[in-house]
């Protein structure tokens, strides 16, 4: 399942905030939007799920354009995570995980046992499946992040879209939330995700589309282009990156900002 | 990194089953309590009827023997009380059922058809059909087409305030803006009505009440109640979804303006043919709902066949009240206001963040 971006100019009411995008995903690769605040990654994300017409250029899923699927049709290849938010509703845990599958059911019906079961799989995968009678909206940010992630596997989807799926987490959660997405993306799934730290495409091995405000957005493996240079011209912070070596000789990177004084 | 692998983790998966609309209890208790209500109410009145009169001549009329009964206690129970307290159940039932979906689509807990101007434009409709003397059917159809212009305007003009978003406060003061705006206009009507017949007719209508209910306005309701509440129903899995927010239902597969057009439409169906029958009776709305999902949660699924039920018994027992406190009716309208109101405010003050 391939998903191929095109020449892809995208942004709200015909004014471009990106231009010019092409890229491809295979199953099992992870990508990183990386870029200032407000440089359009949300945008990026929106019309790749078909919340915003594309400007110019296409998506292609399997080599079909998307542009007229049908939503219900969309949401059985594309999932999406967004950012951590409350509903007015105090649902449980399951309820909401339920919800991933309705691109699966009749548009009049309920779920079915086959897909109550499906719910639980997803939430056992993560190991979260305690979770399952409490309320989601008296949950911890990770534990959130972890149902929204549940529900997107439930959704069966061979892509898989996240709108900052570490921000407003804890250390920790951080990292768990990472090896989630590691491990997702082990099982064959195809993962794009915008963060505001540049480590993390290091630490997802990721192909890296570094968006900046006056050049053409950089595209390319973490290594290449995640580099003192290009995080100075995107972000306009000096940066130092760090290499490295754990105990059995995997390299790791970390990049540290530089302050002015 | 290729370490990570999913490991299906120890908890054993119980064999699930789907459960079916509410749990098969608290059904069972409501529609206990619904029958209990009901028996009642037909004995409350003016003219006593005690229980075993009640029982005994339900059970002739079953069994068809009418003539034996009495034919005073014939016309209190089969043509006045009982077609009354069915057609109370129906709207508490509908107006219920029409605040829970609009509380689902708005994505608030705090919206009701009367305060997004639903009642207001649906007694305007229904006002002007009475002043030119139409009959039961066009002030339905009248009373649906402006409460459905009363909607729409608020929904408009509460996202041009809000740009685009759906900021509850917006909607909540457009809905006040244009419910006062459908009151002038009722006023006009009023005004201009005649004194003799037409004025005191549309006033009474207005202030709402099921005094000349009967059993022709329960084969009115059934149709349209029918035709509102079917689809709601039918889609009320989907309504958890859609309370969501758009982008994420749509990343779900839903087509969202399809489905909060059909719910807008069913719900406002629902919220006219009440007004037209019964005239403005606020606030069932938005206090069932609410109730309702004290007893069984958020889940539409299950709080909507809820809600029906708990607002057909609030409604039956409020006109029980309306009817017999005093010797002189009192208008229902009045009381779900004297009730609704502190309730309101008291849910704003016990209320959660995110809710306005």
């Amino acid at each position: 399942m391939k998903l191929e971006i095109d020449n892809l100019s995208c942004g709200y009411n015909k004014k471009a905030a990106l231009k010019n995008i092409s890229l491809k995903i295979s199953p099992g690769e992870i990508l990183c939007l990386l870029g200032p605040n407000g440089v359009g990654k949300t945008t990026f994300l929106k019309t790749i799920l078909g919340f915003l017409e594309p400007i110019e250029g296409e998506v292609r899923i399997e080599g079909k354009n998307i542009r007229s699927w049908p939503k219900k049709k969309l949401a059985r290849y594309v999932g999406y995570i967004p950012q951590a938010h409350a509903s007015p509703f105090p649902f449980s845990v399951m309820d909401i995980v339920l919800m991933g599958r309705a691109a699966h059911i009749g548009n009049f019906s309920k779920p079915s046992a086959h897909d109550y079961r499906e719910a639980e799989e997803s939430l056992d995968k993560l190991g979260i499946l305690h979770l399952r009678e409490r309320i989601y909206t008296e949950l911890s940010g990770g534990e959130r992040q972890m149902v929204f992630i549940a529900r997107a596997i439930s959704q069966k989807t061979h892509i898989l879209l996240m709108d900052e799926p570490t921000s407003s987490l804890d250390f920790g959660n951080q990292a768990r939330v990472l090896s989630q997405i590691n491990a997702l993306a082990s099982t064959g799934l195809s993962i794009i995700m915008t963060t505001h730290a540049p480590d993390h495409s290091f630490l997802c091995s990721a192909q890296v589309v570094l968006i900046c405000r006056k050049n053409e957005p950089r595209i390319g493996n973490a290594e290449d282009i995640v580099t003192e240079n290009n995080l100075h011209g995107a972000y306009g912070v000096k940066v130092k990156i760090n290499e490295s070596y754990l105990d059995n000789g995997t390299k790791i990177h970390s990049c540290i900002p530089l302050l002015d004084n | 990194m290729a370490d990570y692998e999913l490991v299906a983790h120890t908890h054993k998966i119980a064999d699930v089953k789907a459960p079916c609309f509410a749990p098969l209890s608290t059904m069972t208790l409501l529609v206990i309590i619904f029958a209990t209500v009901l028996a009642a109410s037909c004995t409350f009145g003016q003219f006593g009827i005690s229980c075993t009169t009640l029982l005994h001549s339900v059970i002739l009329k079953l069994t068809g023997n009418c003539e034996q009964i009495t034919h005073a206690v014939d016309t209190v129970i089969f043509k006045i009380r009982l077609p009354r307290i069915a057609v109370a159940s129906i709207i508490g039932g509908a107006m219920a059922l029409a605040g829970a979906s609009y509380q689902g689509t708005f994505k608030n807990p705090m919206v009701s058809p009367d305060i997004l101007g639903a009642s207001a434009g649906a007694g305007f409709g229904a006002a002007i059909a009475i002043l030119f003397s139409f009959n039961m059917f066009f002030i339905q159809v009248s009373a649906f087409a402006l409460s459905l212009i009363a909607v729409s305007l608020t929904l408009l003009v509460s996202r041009i305030i809000a740009k685009g978003s759906t900021a509850i406060i917006a909607m909540i003061l457009t809905g006040m803006i244009v419910t006062s705006l459908f009151s002038a206009l009722i006023s006009i009507i009023k005004y201009v009505a005649d004194p003799e017949s037409k004025l005191p007719e549309i006033t009474f209508w207005l202030m709402g009440g099921l005094g000349s209910a009967n059993s022709s306005d329960v084969l009115f309701l059934l149709p349209t109640i029918t035709l509102g509440a079917v689809p709601l129903l039918l889609v009320s899995w989907r309504m958890n979804i859609l309370s969501l927010g758009d982008d994420e239902a749509e990343s779900l597969g839903i087509d969202i303006m399809k489905l909060r057009l059909l719910v807008i439409a069913c719900s406002t169906l629902l919220t006219a043919s009440c007004v037209s029958i019964c005239g403005l009776v606020g606030w069932v709305g938005l206090i069932i709902p609410h109730i309702s999902r004290l007893i069984v949660g958020p889940d539409f699924h299950k709080l909507l066949p809820v809600s029906i039920l708990v607002g057909a018994i609030f409604l039956v027992i409020v006109d029980d009240v309306a009817r017999c406190l005093f010797s002189v009716e009192i208008p229902l309208g009045i009381i779900t206001s004297i009730i609704g109101a502190p309730f309101f405010m008291y849910m704003l003050i016990k209320g959660k963040k995110g809710w306005i």
